[in-house]
């Protein structure tokens, strides 16, 4: 029955197949091609070399990798801002490509891996010093350094590396300590003063909670994300743990312990409910069942959002906001969280995008239009007479706390390190392992990032 | 059991179990779209609400007023997920035969190859196929994510075709090629009629595998416009500083109305299959 | 594999070989594999062989096998491989019979009823990403449905902190997994048992035989196929199911959930070392090849006995 020669009609057939397939993925191609120049095929050819001074003739476009415009309700506050800014320079066009907070990093990497950077983007945190160690990021000296220089010390230390400059700061959120004015005064306590350190806090929230056991004390981030070490550093920072210090991994320390007794024992107790984001709590918060918690200056909107009853007067009645408290030997201090502009290193528009960055940072209009509305911070201060929003007790609170955010060791090796402590901070309340054991395997992880 | 006379005990023990099978379905969706429905404020409340106490409607209208592309998202979907659909069964079909019916050198390690590439961490194989995307111009194409997706469909839609069409008695092929039909003939005139629900089975599961890939258009779709829902849902509900709740649940059950619809309607198609008598052969 | 029912009545017609065909057949499914995944897995299958970390751009250098020995001497990898293998088989079994089960269920109904299947199917629409959230959102312990339903039938004394407990946390992630596979075997096994011929059914129930001798010696027989193929792929693909699990405990508590993707994913996209990540690739496939291999010859063999 084996047949090797093919019937002709069958053989034409064959052909056919073949012939559509190869046809099907040419025209996939090809369409693919029409619809999206690669941006290195669109940039003029000539001028790229030179000094970044010097502007290339003709409209530049911008790729700007953010995610400040993935909020539905905060985008055309975004889109406003960067309308206004093209008004003014009409030699530059801003094409903004929304990713996902928790997915920019992988996405940036992924893109300029490829060799696809975008010219500028929205960064936070440790990534400026993962960018720079790759060699993708391009420092900003040389373009307005006089602006440079007006800026406060602390966002800038923020965002250089070996005391270079690579990104220019946006907004400024640090981590506060939110407490609940009329949670305190219903427990006989005095709304007026908050705790300022930890012993403090603690009774309190006894007080509290011995009479309503339905309130949560406080809330702090447990989750395995960079974003919960930086914003549990300041209670560390209270106990005077520092799990890694001068570079080297420092975790195995009396003071570390009795940080992670005081978490173990906050959760068995109901204090707090373990394995949550900071942002979590808003939700409690809203349903005033929230006593203390830590968050950035954007929460009065966002807890707004949830509870539409909830007025500016109600809200100053109800919350206040400080440092996070001290302790033993160190005083209240604050999380850092700061959001820059980086500019990469591949972009041939990098003085257009300085002046983007700059006037983010500092152009009244957009402090008027975003950064102000949404609870953020500008980088500079001396704005509060042009932008009366500013003017209010939360933000003037997040303010004074700029000089006691506590800024963790980042660099290219800190990405690693995250992991172990917080994987080891949600072992005391999801095992029975001694804490003194989970304290010298947190040192013994740490010391595999940083060598003994 | 078709043709099959119950006793009374048997059906009350059938349909509570049919329930049962429904209720461990749908209840996670009726969660859902209960939550679409709550004020923000009750979604995160401490007490049970299998109702909303004050059911609104602003998360359904928040995703109509603003200019939120979910439409753009949705059409995106469709497109590629029908895409995906077509070309997957056409190539399992083809291959799918070859593997049932021929026999040649080479055939297990080909057709255990066709896995190879569901044996990698998709996260891993992004950054080069990000390198091959742009060379190629396939970034925010429908065309390249219909591609994408096809490659993760293909070998399941194989492997699953293969075992179909061997269901179908070869005497039928012979009987076929007898009469004069070549194999392309005998996949049109003998195998496509039988093997319906099977097709059926292999197209929705294409369907679905591009509807709810969430990696590939999040790398390989830049621009807003260009993104299909899983990416457009997490940018929603995964925004700077706030998560959405009632939007994300507003969103994902408007999105799963269609398919949903669409599944009642073609497993009544596979129930032709059924009843059309086309297997007594 | 290939006996099915059927071809043990009459002698099976003899199969054809023709290259030419098979090759021109095959073309299309081979030619769009080799497009999209066949070049990507070779450079990573390269790129475990040498210094690929992000963060060292001069330092790129042939790396021989120390990719592969860091990652011998990682005590979180084998951790990983071993919680992927837990959830990757509770999630297949357990799916695996509530969609035969389901199919089973639902074969018979017909015309208005005959939509339950249609519903059965739904929960497969919903994409991954938001399932994580669906189900982190149910599991929450103030606020979450389960929760608070156990509580209302006085279940429960204080409510589980589900996500936040070594174990639980494993079951949670596995039942949001089960939730939206089963309907993958279901579809797959109510297609196939719509193969069995009317005549042989009618034929078993004139000899009498019981429900449970026609679901051994009739149904289990015509699904034996499927049921391998069904299982051998959803357990390759499960050791990808990546969203359900970040959503939900991003690997946590600890690495309780720390899959071996949730691994490759902190090593690729959070330390940016790529050529380890593309080291912890190449075992996976080796892993994945043995277990495929071993399971289809040891089903082939107990087949013949």
């Amino acid at each position: 029955m084996a047949e090797s020669a093919l019937k002709p009609a069958s053989r034409v057939t064959h052909r056919l197949v073949i012939l559509g397939t190869v046809v099907a993925i040419v025209i996939a191609a090809c369409g693919g091609t029409t619809a999206t120049t690669p941006p290195d095929e669109s940039a003029p050819p000539g001028p790229t070399s030179g000094p970044p001074s010097e502007a290339p003739s003709g409209p530049v476009t911008l790729r700007w990798m953010n995610w400040a415009t993935t909020d539905e309700n905060i985008r055309p506050w975004v889109e406003d801002v960067v309308a206004h800014f093209e008004e003014q320079n009409p030699d530059i066009k801003i094409e903004s490509e929304p990713v996902p907070v928790s997915e920019h990093l992988n996405q940036l990497v992924t893109r300029c891996s490829a060799g696809d950077c975008p010219d500028i983007a929205q960064v936070q945190q440790n990534d400026i010093f993962v960018l720079q160690a790759a060699g993708l990021i391009a420092p900003l000296q040389g373009y307005d350094d006089e602006f440079v220089d007006s800026l406060p010390d602390g966002t800038v230390n923020l965002a250089s590396v070996d005391g270079t400059l690579y990104g220019v700061t946006w907004i400024t959120a640090p981590i506060g300590f939110w407490y609940n004015k009329e949670l305190m005064a219903d427990a006989g306590l005095d709304p007026n003063t908050p705790p300022t350190t930890i012993d403090e806090m603690m009774s309190m929230i006894r007080t509290v909670r011995d009479q309503n056991p339905d309130i949560i004390g406080l809330g702090i981030d447990t989750t395995l994300r960079d974003i919960g070490v930086d914003a549990t550093w300041p209670f560390m920072h209270a106990f005077g743990a520092q799990p890694i210090k001068d570079g080297k991994a420092n975790a195995n320390t009396p003071e570390m312990q009795a940080f992670l007794q005081w978490i173990r024992d906050l959760v068995a107790n109901g204090d707090t409910l373990p394995g949550k984001k900071f942002g979590d709590f808003r939700q409690s918060a809203a349903q005033n069942l929230q006593l203390f918690f830590e968050d950035g200056p954007y929460m009065k909107g966002l807890v707004q959002g949830l509870d539409s009853t909830l007025t500016d007067e109600l809200f100053y009645e109800r919350w206040g906001v400080t440092a996070i408290p001290g302790g033993a030997g160190n005083g209240p201090s604050a999380g850092s969280s700061d959001h820059q502009i980086a500019i990469f290193e591949s972009s041939t528009a990098k003085e257009a995008a300085f002046r983007f960055a700059k006037y983010l940072a500092s152009d009244v209009y957009a402090i008027k239009t975003y950064t102000a509305p949404y609870g953020l911070l500008p980088p500079l201060a001396g704005f509060e007479g042009e932008v009366p929003q500013l003017a209010n007790p939360a933000s003037q609170a997040f303010i004074e706390m700029g000089d006691v955010v506590l800024v963790p060791p980042y660099g290219p090796q800190y990405a690693t390190s995250t992991l172990p402590i917080m994987a080891n901070i949600q072992r005391t309340y999801s095992t029975q392992d001694a804490i003194e054991t989970i304290a010298i395997d947190m040192h013994a992880a740490l010391e595999r990032v940083y060598g003994k | 059991m078709p043709g099959r006379r119950l006793s009374p005990l048997r059906r009350v023990i059938h349909t509570a179990l049919v329930l049962l099978a429904l209720a461990w379905s749908l209840f996670p969706l009726y969660w859902m779209a209960v939550t679409a429905f709550k004020r923000n404020l009750d979604i995160f409340s401490f007490e049970l609400q299998l109702l909303p106490t004050t059911p609104t409607f602003e998360n359904f209208a928040n995703l109509f007023d603003s200019d939120v592309p979910v439409r753009t998202y949705f059409i995106n979907s469709v497109i590629t997920a029908l895409g995906t659909c077509l070309v997957t069964i056409f190539v399992s079909v083809l291959a799918g035969y070859a593997f049932s019916r021929l026999r040649f050198r080479g055939q297990r390690p080909l057709e255990m190859s066709m896995l190879v590439g569901q044996m990698f961490p998709l996260l891993v194989l992004i950054i080069p196929l990000y390198l091959i995307y742009l060379r190629a111009g396939l970034l925010n194409t429908n065309a390249g994510l219909i591609l994408a997706f096809c490659s993760i469909a293909v070998p399941v839609g194989v492997w699953f075709m293969k075992n179909f069409i061997d269901s179908v008695p070869r005497e039928l092929d012979e009987a076929a090629r007898i009469d004069g039909c070549g194999d392309l003939g005998i996949i049109r005139h003998i195998l496509l009629p039988l093997i319906g629900p099977g097709i059926v089975a292999v197209g929705v599961f294409a369907f679905l595998e591009a509807w709810n890939n969430l990696v590939f258009p999040l790398a390989f779709s830049t621009r807003p416009d260009a993104r299909t829902l899983p990416p457009g849902l997490l940018l929603a509900v995964d925004s700077q500083f706030r998560q959405d709740w009632g939007g994300l649940m507003a969103a994902s059950i408007l999105a799963s109305i269609p398919p949903i619809v669409g599944f009642i309607a073609v497993q009544r198609w596979i129930l032709r299959g059924l009843t059309s008598g086309a297997l007594k052969g | 594999m290939g006996t099915s029912a059927h071809q043990l009545e009459a002698a099976p017609a003899p199969f054809r070989t023709r290259v030419p065909l098979a090759f021109t057949l095959l073309f299309p499914a081979f030619l769009l594999l080799a497009a999209v995944l066949g070049y990507p897995v070779l450079y990573s299958i390269y790129l475990s062989f040498v210094n690929a970390q992000l963060t060292r751009p001069n330092d790129q250098t042939l790396a021989g096998l120390s990719n592969y020995a860091a990652l011998l001497d990682d005590p979180l990898f084998g951790q990983a491989l071993a919680i992927t293998l837990v959830i990757t088989v509770g999630a297949v079994a357990v799916s695996f019979v509530l969609g035969l089960s389901f199919a089973l269920l639902v074969d018979g109904l017909k015309g208005r009823l005959a939509g339950i299947r249609g519903l059965l199917l739904a929960p497969w629409v919903t994409p991954a990403i938001v399932v994580g959230f669906l189900f982190l959102y149910m599991f929450d312990q103030q606020a979450g449905v389960i929760n608070l339903v156990l509580e209302a039938f006085g279940a429960t004394d204080g409510r589980t902190a589900w996500l936040s407990d070594s174990t639980l946390s494993v079951v949670a992630v596995t039942v949001a997994t089960i939730w939206t596979q089963t309907p993958f075997y279901l579809l797959m096994f109510a297609a196939a048992l719509t193969a069995i011929p009317t005549e042989q059914r009618e034929s078993m129930l004139i000899d009498g035989a019981n429900r449970w001798n026609e679901f051994v010696h009739l149904t289990v027989p015509y699904l034996r196929n499927v049921m391998v193929v069904a299982t051998l792929l959803m357990f390759i693909r499960n050791f990808n199911a990546f969203p359900i699990i970040w959503t939900m405990t991003q690997g946590g508590p600890v690495y309780s959930t720390s899959t071996l993707v949730v691994y490759v994913y902190r090593v690729a996209f959070q330390q940016f070392d790529f050529g380890y990540a593309s080291a912890v690739g190449v075992v996976w496939l080796a892993v994945l090849l043995v277990l495929a291999l071993a399971y289809v010859r040891f089903l082939r063999r107990t087949s013949l006995a």
